[in-house]
């Protein structure tokens, strides 16, 4: 066998595979979508007809729009939290000048190291010890210790491509302080900042181990409400609820590829998990 | 030592926002979410898991280690245990497999290939795990999307049983946490000297020779940073074996949520979450060990 044509072999068997693996990474959400355009009352595929009442059902059920309502305000609260704190905290761990500071990172980082159910039920019993759950309230917090993490990664990150240089250069030119934060700091980091805000939004968003223990019959994130559908009705509703939740995960996805890249933020991932 | 500081007229630095005492405020709001909300209540989590469970309920008492002894004695939560780890160690040999070849493909492919395969690999990581778990139930249902096809091309008479068992589970799982399978080998693959294949092609070495000579050994490390991510996620996932494992398929963390929500046995609960993260960090130490015998030495 000449190498050209060994190397046209091998080019198609990569093709090949390649269509295998797009098929297997994208079925189940293509399915869901599919279904949930159903004109039937029961979740069949390929889909019977098209209609898109089910999304006007689900839209126009109060409990379903209390569950997304619940995730939107649980995902804004906790993203604008995790970033203002994770933020500041990547700057003060970036000046700050002792030995032990990457030990220190990878302590503040470890929520996201733990299995999530576990952490949601040390979180369940604290808020059981000390306010009760069910509120919002607890939901934040709670989102807010597995996502500000990120946003410290991020933020560490951009910081390390060294601010310093540029910062004493503004000082030596008779910048103050708040000026320089401003004018330079801040716009060197940006990226990292609004990354690492999406992606925390993301992670709350689409959360359950955390929201898992701390819902309850009345405060109810989506993700919890689709997990509890699911289990005893695969309905049109539900696949178009779904969509839903996908469709605006998707438009952030987005918005990460054209600020930061997601490149960086899975890149060096697994350097982090060990 | 602020004082001092502030008297020297040194270079510039950034004075009280960013002196050491503007370090530590700064990370203070962090560091007091840190300590309230996860390390005090991993702590309770273990004081908990101390506590006695009787029919009136629960309440601290008497440290006692009843809920440890309780698993270790009993063959269904060994069962559980057992199942969760068989679990953890099929879905990363499955998953690194799958993965590998992706990466690779992903490594030697022009700039615009390469962009399309990744976000290919990233874009479902952004997706609610309980939707793609839901197109899972749906694909793979007994009268699901699957066997329909399989049957209407006559290769299976029956449609085959695929949910409610460790297949499914494992498929669900693996679609999920590809990304983190691939991402480690391709940063990997990207990082061996290409002139040592050259080297090697030049000696006369066949692509498979040299594949199994050079590109595998030298992506090694990143194939453990793959497996163990892949390891430590698929023995914490709850949200699969749930939904695709059917009622019968217990591991920790289904029992778990079973104490938590049904039984309403919170120590047990607690003891059974400390168990799974012991258990996972020592199997996360044998992984490493294992593929530290396999690596090429300078690579240790």
């Amino acid at each position: 066998m000449s190498v050209r044509r060994r190397n046209r072999v091998a080019a198609g068997l990569a093709s090949a595979y390649m269509a295998l693996i797009a098929v297997f990474m994208l079925a189940p959400v293509v399915v869901v979508a599919a279904i949930s355009v159903n004109r039937v009352g029961y979740s069949i595929f390929p889909p019977l007809g098209f209609s898109l009442r089910w999304y006007g059902e689900v839209l126009s059920d109060a409990q379903w729009r209390a569950s997304l309502g619940t995730s939107l305000v649980v995902a804004a609260l906790s993203t604008v939290i995790a970033a203002t704190v994770g933020t500041l905290a990547a700057i003060g761990l970036h000046r700050a000048d002792f030995r032990g500071k990457h030990v220190l990172l990878s302590v503040l980082t470890s929520p996201l190291i733990l299995p999530g159910l576990i952490t949601g039920l040390a979180i369940l019993f604290f808020f059981s010890l000390v306010s009760g759950v069910g509120t919002t309230w607890s939901l934040v917090l709670g989102h807010v210790v597995i996502t500000y993490p990120y946003v410290l990664r991020l933020v560490f990150v951009a910081l390390a491509r060294d601010t310093a240089i540029y910062e004493q250069a503004a000082m030596t030119l008779g910048a103050d302080e708040v000026t320089v934060f401003r004018r330079i700091t801040l716009p060197l980091i940006k990226s990292g900042v609004v990354g690492g805000a999406i992606f925390a939004f993301i992670i709350s968003f689409d959360n359950i181990t955390i929201s898992l223990f701390l819902s309850n019959p009345r405060t109810t994130t989506l993700p919890i409400r689709i997990l509890e559908h699911i289990q005893w009705s695969g309905s049109p509703s539900v696949a178009a609820i779904s969509t839903v939740l996908i469709a605006i995960t998707v438009v952030l996805a987005v918005v990460i590829e054209k600020t930061v890249g997601l490149q960086k933020i899975f890149g060096g991932g697994a350097d982090e998990f060990r | 030592m602020s004082q001092l500081s502030h008297n020297t007229r040194t270079v510039p630095r950034l004075g009280g926002m960013f002196a050491r005492t503007g370090a530590l405020l700064q990370m203070a709001p962090l560091g007091a979410i840190f300590l309230t909300l996860f390390a005090v209540p991993m702590l309770l989590l273990f004081w908990v898991s101390l506590w006695r469970y009787d029919v009136n309920g629960f309440g601290p008492t008497a440290p006692t280690v009843e809920n440890y002894a309780r698993f270790l004695t009993d063959p269904f939560y060994l069962a559980a245990l057992g199942r969760t780890v068989l679990l953890g160690l099929v879905t990363t040999t499955v998953t690194v497999i799958v993965a590998y070849p992706v990466a690779l493909i992903m490594a030697r492919s022009g700039p615009r290939i390469r962009a399309l395969l990744i976000l290919l690999v990233l874009l479902p990581l952004l997706m609610s795990v309980v939707v793609r778990v839901f197109g899972w139930m749906v694909i793979l249902g007994d009268t699901g999307v699957l066997n329909k096809f399989l049957v209407g091309l006559g290769l299976v008479e029956q449609p085959l049983r695929l949910m409610e068992s460790m297949t499914s589970v494992v498929i669900g799982l693996a679609q999920v946490e590809m990304a983190f399978a691939v991402m480690p080998i391709y940063s990997a693959l990207l990082g061996i000297d290409r002139h040592l294949d050259e080297a090697a092609s030049t000696l006369g070495a066949r692509p498979m020779r040299r594949f199994l000579r050079i590109v595998l050994p030298l992506s090694l490390p990143g194939v453990a940073g793959a497996a163990a991510v892949i390891f430590s996620l698929s023995v914490a996932a709850f949200v699969q074996p749930q939904l695709l494992g059917g009622s019968s398929f217990f591991v920790m963390t289904t029992l778990i949520y079973q104490q938590v929500t049904a039984t309403l046995n919170w120590p047990f609960a607690a003891a059974l979450g400390l168990i799974l993260l012991a258990v996972a960090l020592g199997m996360l130490a044998l992984i490493n060990a294992g593929f530290r015998l396999v690596m090429p030495r300078g690579l240790r």
